[in-house]
């Protein structure tokens, strides 16, 4: 079995094993754990192979060389998927907890006229979308020596085999259904579906896990 | 007084006692003879009398000649009496002689005495008025000033003394007590003294302004004037809709004014009248107060004048028109209702409202009905406004497939008010009812609902061409590679100037070693 894909499920159980509705919030706290998370051991990745090549160097690297080095293009189209994959995560996290209140005290729910608005969820999501893009382009104007940090170049530091690169791309469809579910949930609200809620969930964690199911499985595999 | 009447005492008893010629003649009473060296019997020994000898003496004298008896006693008792003076009394105004009943008046009194302290007595002042076309004076204050000889103040050989009656402030309060039966004319004041046995008057003495004798003052009445006359009412007045009337009654002279309000009907004759006694001000008159207008007066045109008076005074104004009140209907509503699309309730669906209402009497009439509703989060909004005939038959009115709410009245109790245009059997305009609570839900679409799938379609649609666009702006994709082939071309910006490291090429080596 691809470890990749044992990362991916090991990281998504983590929130998923979080079960109810009262849960929902510590889902939401133990997934900002795995993102904050991958994005530490990203750069402790980083360091760690650039002190490596300097110790067998014996000499100074500068980081600029190094990341030009290391990294590796993973194709247009995959990039393109990947990066529409995190924006659509973000969005699926927004409607999933953002939605309706229910681990905030303000929501979606809150702005009455968006929220009765014809268009108000797909105004809603683009928002949520636009933000993530503005916010990942910033990412990408800095300097070549904080390469590390640009999203758009995330996979470009790790090896990730066409398997990895079609479960990655899979994410997109996952999280489209984790955004149904979401909005299924906006739509009867204040009912409430756990199953729906749970099926956003899993979906979300499953895709989320994935996205940063590199990072992880280089950072264990540094440690051997 | 009495420690100058002991003084003399005492210096008539030394002279007794050294003269011995003064010695009473009479009969002595024994004790006097067996006291010796007192001189009892008229001894010249020169020695003292004692106190019982005096009295003695005054026994006797009281029995041997009276007169002189008289005399000495009163001589001891007043001093010299045919040296006293009468003290004079004169009333003080400084202010214009022309006022009206509410003005300060501040009438003062005063007293002159030229008598030493010894001979003052105590002096008891009142006020006298005279009204006007009176033939006498009456007394005005109900308690005395009084003047004791210690009051007066030393101004070179003259003593005198001022001070006023504290209630005596203004005419009407005399008017008051009933002393000014004319309400205008030359009123006059004098004042009067008592020492006890005689009685003087102001008028016995003769002054010159700010002083007099008998202050005449012309006492005089401003009328009351009324102005800014009006009706409020609406335009199209029923007789039962609110109408005021309402005017500025002003009097000058600040009195209390009898305000009288004269309905009068289209030919002129009074068919109501009502009085209002008052300040100066506005006077105003209700007719829903009053009861001027009944059912039977929907229809007719009236006027209104008002009369007025100060108790002196009186006048009037001319007659105004209005009101002219209209016929309506003898509105009657019941069965208000309110039905939802469907039992859920939801704010985006539509609502009919209902009300029955017919008129009273025989005749047709046009009536408004307005629909309101609000919730507990919104203030009354006007939804629908209809203009329907209302006849002696009862008819339903419908206002039908309204949709009166919007998201934020979700999750809301709603309530729902109609408002005619004429008054009902319970003399409202206005009906009101508490609708069933608005559903919570907020979103109208289900998921599958095609606005849905168009929201999630565009969403997803939009977030994969916008990274598919972003990456062909980028090349992120082909960047790295190139860089890492050596075949950077074009994007030289990456290969810091100061990073060049021969080791590079050894580097990549290593990791193509790794992939």
């Amino acid at each position: 079995m691809d470890r990749f894909l044992l990362f991916a499920f090991v990281l998504a159980a983590i929130p998923i094993s979080s079960s109810g509705h009262e849960d929902l919030a510590r889902s939401a706290v133990l997934l900002a754990f795995i993102l904050v998370g991958a994005v530490a051991l990203h750069i402790y990745n980083q360091m760690r192979v650039h002190k490596k090549i300097e110790s067998l160097e014996h000499c100074h690297v500068a980081k600029e060389s190094f990341y030009k080095e290391i990294t590796i293009a993973q194709g247009s189209n995959f990039s393109a998927l990947a990066f529409a994959a995190w924006l659509m995560l973000f969005v699926a996290i927004a409607y999933l907890y953002f939605l309706v209140p229910i681990i905030l005290p303000f929501s979606y729910m809150q702005i009455p006229d968006l929220a009765s608005s014809p268009f108000g969820f797909s105004i809603f999501g683009l928002k949520i979308a636009i933000v993530a893009t503005l916010v990942i382009l910033a990412l990408d104007k800095l300097p070549e020596s904080h390469r590390e940090l640009k999203l758009t170049e995330i996979y470009s530091f790790y090896t990730i085999s066409k398997r990895a690169k079609k479960v990655i791309a899979l994410t997109i469809p996952a999280l489209t259904i984790s955004i149904v579910c979401s909005a299924y949930i906006g739509t009867i609200y204040p009912a409430h579906s756990p199953i729906g809620e749970s099926l956003a969930l899993i979906l979300l964690a499953l895709s989320a896990g994935t996205l940063v199911a590199p990072i992880y499985k280089d950072a264990v595999e540094g440690l051997r | 007084m009495g420690q100058k009447a002991i003084c003399l005492l005492i210096i008539a008893a030394l002279l007794l006692s050294i003269v011995p010629g003064v010695a009473p003649a009479g009969p002595q009473p024994a004790s006097t003879s067996s006291s010796g060296s007192s001189g009892g019997g008229g001894g010249g020994s020169g020695s003292h009398l004692s106190l019982e000898s005096f009295t003695n003496y005054l026994v006797s004298w009281q029995k041997e000649n009276p007169a002189k008896y008289k005399y000495m006693i009163q001589l001891l008792s007043k001093g010299n009496v045919q040296a006293y003076k009468d003290p004079s009394l004169g009333l003080i105004f400084s202010k214009n002689k022309s006022v009206n009943r509410n003005e300060e008046l501040d009438i003062k009194f005063e007293v002159q005495n030229p008598n030493p302290i010894d001979l003052r007595i105590p002096l008891f002042v009142d006020l006298e008025v005279m009204e006007p076309g009176g033939n006498g004076f009456k007394k005005v204050n109900q308690n005395s000033m009084v003047v004791q000889p210690f009051s007066y103040t030393e101004q070179g050989k003259i003593n005198y003394f001022q001070s006023s009656w504290p209630e005596v402030t203004r005419l009407d309060q005399i008017d008051k007590m009933g002393l000014l039966k004319e309400k205008t004319g030359e009123v006059k004041f004098r004042a009067v003294y008592s020492d006890g046995s005689r009685k003087k008057y102001s008028t016995d003495w003769i002054f010159n302004p700010p002083y007099y004798g008998v202050l005449v003052l012309n006492l005089t009445n401003r009328p009351p004037e009324m102005k800014n006359i009006s009706l409020i009412a609406s335009n199209k007045t029923r007789y039962n809709d609110p109408i005021e009337y309402r005017a500025t009654i002003d009097d000058a002279d600040g009195d209390m004014i009898n305000v009288t309000l004269h309905i009068l009907d289209a030919k002129g004759e009074e068919l109501n009248n009502k009085t209002q006694r008052m300040l100066p001000g506005i006077v105003s008159f209700k007719a829903g107060e009053y009861g001027f207008f009944s059912e039977t007066d929907a229809g007719k045109n009236f006027t209104y004048y008002y009369s007025f008076d100060d108790g002196i005074n009186s006048n009037q104004t001319a007659i105004q028109p209005g009101p002219n009140l209209r016929r309506g209907p003898k509105l009657y509503v019941d069965k208000l209702n309110v039905t939802p699309e469907s039992s859920n309730c939801y704010w985006w669906q539509w609502y009919t409202f209902s009300i029955r209402a017919k008129n009273q009497n025989p005749e047709s009439f046009d009536v408004i009905f307005t629909l309101f509703s609000r919730t507990e989060n919104s203030d009354w909004r006007t939804i629908e406004s209809k203009t329907m005939k209302v006849g002696p038959e009862p008819q339903m009115i419908y206002f039908n497939k309204t949709e009166p709410f919007v998201v934020a009245d979700a999750n809301a109790t709603f309530s729902y008010r109609i408002k005619l245009s004429e008054y009902d059997q319970n003399g409202k305009d206005v009906l009101e009812a508490i609708g069933p609570k608005i559903n919570a839900k907020v979103v109208p679409y289900a998921i599958y609902d095609p606005v849905m799938v168009a929201n999630l379609a565009i969403l997803v649609f939009a977030i994969l061409v916008g990274s598919l666009l972003l990456e062909r702006k980028l090349k992120r994709g082909t960047e790295s590679q190139e860089s890492s082939s050596g075949k950077a071309g074009e994007n030289n910006d990456r290969d810091g100037k100061n990073t060049g490291n021969d080791k590079a090429g050894n580097i990549s080596a290593m990791f193509k070693k790794r992939g």
